[in-house]
């Protein structure tokens, strides 16, 4: 069975799905706006001191553009982190890395830091590292089995860590609680900025590294094919992580896109990474704006709650196809 | 003759113990080295070595006199091709996707794999005899077909060394003679081939040289004729017999 469907195609269908999801999302809402006023807003036709302009620009749009640009980057460090590690369930989730990454932003938080970020990154790198280091093998590579079940043992421990943080956290207690559940309620536009950056970054790095990745995944000796894999894996997973630590301190942990995007995507168009990358990462941004835009129409669920609700399913057929 | 590979003073100890204890070997443009040796007594370490992949505590690898720590792994890689033991494919890359990343090294990071890329991997899948497998998923093939996609791979770097870790261990005779007989057809292009094998018969058919491994020490015969019962009992510490056969060549069996 090889029946792939063209790159071409599918890059323009899902954008095309996208930028129609898009409109859809920021047409509803509490407020019923018509589609001409939108577009009069869009357009600037409609100034931007009346309250139509305010809820499109300062609340819809920012908010429909950062969960996209959060899809993105987490489906594209899922395909990032299971090429490097060659291993179909990690991602920045069961890496331990979110929930790392989570850890420091919530100390940040309770200590009252400035750059959570910071703080964010810091954390997913350290559990990234332990993670790696508990999981590889005797050998140089890392054993998949290990590995995974060193990202659970450790995201066990730093999510003990994030609820002792909450139980002495004191009145930061609901920031943090609010936050860790993954929402996009609060999205800025400079949210937006952080979040389309660091999707731009994943978008290079995988390109950058494609064939890298390609070879790395595919199993073989990627020394013998030429792939300096020390440096290769240390640019990726710095980046992917770094890239998910950005997203992590901007909407909290939200779960299954980096897992069930790339799984889908390879069905469709094979694993090349050429391909897959650019991909996942819009249909990681198409799967979180959808799922925000639920989220949001259900009373302001955590988003997080939907991506596992509509990605565990998929994930467990997808499964279930494979056995 | 210049040494094509040139292996000084390899060692390589893996945990406490010392597997290979300061190997010399030089192989020439246009030969075929076998290397025979009980399980575990270093084959492969000995192929990583060489290739510049695995460990290596001490010694030098030099190809056209060129020492490989000097190189970048890319450049390693467009002077030594390796068909490893384990294919160990995962992904569901197709044949022909599979057979390309052996122009990475060639073809680089960004550009485009050109008309000679696809026509360097075709014409090695056809030396493996897999010329129509082109659009089928690797993940899908039998263990000889993957391990005949590993060769072409090889090829697909157009190296002037190729190293083979027990490149037929899962191929039927027919298609193991077909490695052989490529083989010897790189090595008139001259290339030098350094082979680890299991099977000593299809050394001393096909072989210039008989190279074996015994507790971290290569001991080579003075030639291939050299490889007698005797010999072999020695390094596989079990009785043999030799037979000579009537178109000339000679079979060996175990006699435990």
């Amino acid at each position: 069975m090889n029946a792939r469907i063209n790159f071409t195609a599918a890059l323009l269908g899902l954008s095309v799905l996208l930028v129609i999801s898009l409109a859809w999302v920021i047409s509803v809402g509490e407020v019923n706006i018509p589609r001409d006023d939108i577009l009069g807003v869009l357009t600037g036709r409609i100034p931007s001191s009346d309250t139509r302009s305010m809820i499109i620009l300062s609340i819809r749009l920012p908010r429909a553009l950062a969960a996209a640009s959060a899809g993105a980057v987490l489906a594209g460090s899922g395909v990032i982190f299971q090429g490097v590690l060659l291993n179909p369930l990690a991602e920045p989730y069961t890496l331990g890395v979110a929930t790392g990454a989570a850890l420091g932003a919530s100390l940040a938080i309770t200590l009252r830091l400035p750059l959570v970020s910071v703080f964010a990154f810091l954390g997913g790198i350290s559990a990234l590292w332990l993670v790696w280091i508990l999981g590889r093998g005797s050998r140089d590579k890392a054993s998949p089995t290990r590995l995974i079940l060193a990202g659970v043992i450790v995201g066990s421990i730093l999510g003990a860590g994030i609820t002792l943080i909450k139980a002495l956290a004191g009145d930061q207690v609901g920031i943090i609680v609010l936050w860790l559940l993954g929402s996009f309620s609060l999205s800025n536009w400079q949210d937006v900025w952080w979040g389309s950056a660091s999707a731009l970054a994943v978008l290079a790095l995988g390109l950058f590294w494609a064939r890298d990745l390609d070879i790395m995944s595919s199993g073989a000796d990627a020394a013998s094919l030429g792939v300096d894999e020390r440096k290769a894996a240390g640019f990726l997973l710095l980046g992917s992580s770094l890239a998910t630590a950005v997203v992590v301190s901007l909407c909290g942990i939200i779960g299954f896109v980096g897992l069930v995007v790339p799984h889908l995507v390879r069905i469709l168009s094979g694993p090349s990474h050429a391909r897959l990358v650019p991909l996942s990462i819009l249909g990681g941004a198409l799967l979180l704006l959808l799922a925000d835009a639920t989220a949001r129409s259900l009373g302001e669920l955590p988003v997080g709650v939907i991506t596992a609700l509509i990605g565990g399913p998929i994930f467990c057929f997808l499964l279930w196809r494979e056995r | 003759m210049m040494s094509l590979l040139s292996l000084q003073g390899i060692r390589v100890t893996l945990g406490s113990r010392e597997v290979l204890k300061g190997i010399d070997l030089d192989i020439p443009s246009g030969q075929i080295a076998a290397l025979l040796g009980p399980n575990g007594s270093g084959k492969s370490t000995l192929l990583a070595a060489a290739a510049g992949v695995g460990r290596r505590n001490a010694g030098k690898v030099c190809v056209n006199g060129i020492d490989i720590d000097t190189l970048s792994r890319r450049e390693v890689a467009a002077r030594v091709a390796v068909v490893p033991q384990q294919t160990g494919f995962l992904m569901p890359f197709t044949v022909m996707e599979t057979v390309l990343m052996g122009r990475f090294p060639a073809a680089g990071r960004f550009a485009r794999l050109s008309a000679e890329d696809h026509r360097v991997a075709g014409a090695s899948l056809e030396a493996v005899d897999l010329k129509t497998f082109g659009d089928r998923l690797v993940t899908d093939l039998s263990g000889g077909e993957a391990q005949r996609v590993a060769i072409a791979r090889a090829l697909a770097q157009e190296t002037p060394v190729l190293l083979l870790d027990e490149p037929v261990s899962a191929l039927d005779p027919r298609h193991a003679v077909a490695v052989f007989r490529l083989l010897e057809s790189l090595r008139k292009e001259g290339r030098g081939i350094l082979v680890a094998l299991h099977d000593i018969n299809y050394a001393l058919r096909f072989a210039d040289r008989v190279l074996f491994l015994k507790d971290g020490i290569l001991v080579e015969p003075p030639s291939p004729r050299a490889v007698d019962g005797d010999v072999l009992a020695e390094i596989f510490d079990t009785p043999w017999i030799l037979e000579d056969l009537a178109g000339g060549g000679r079979a060996a069996f175990p006699m435990a």
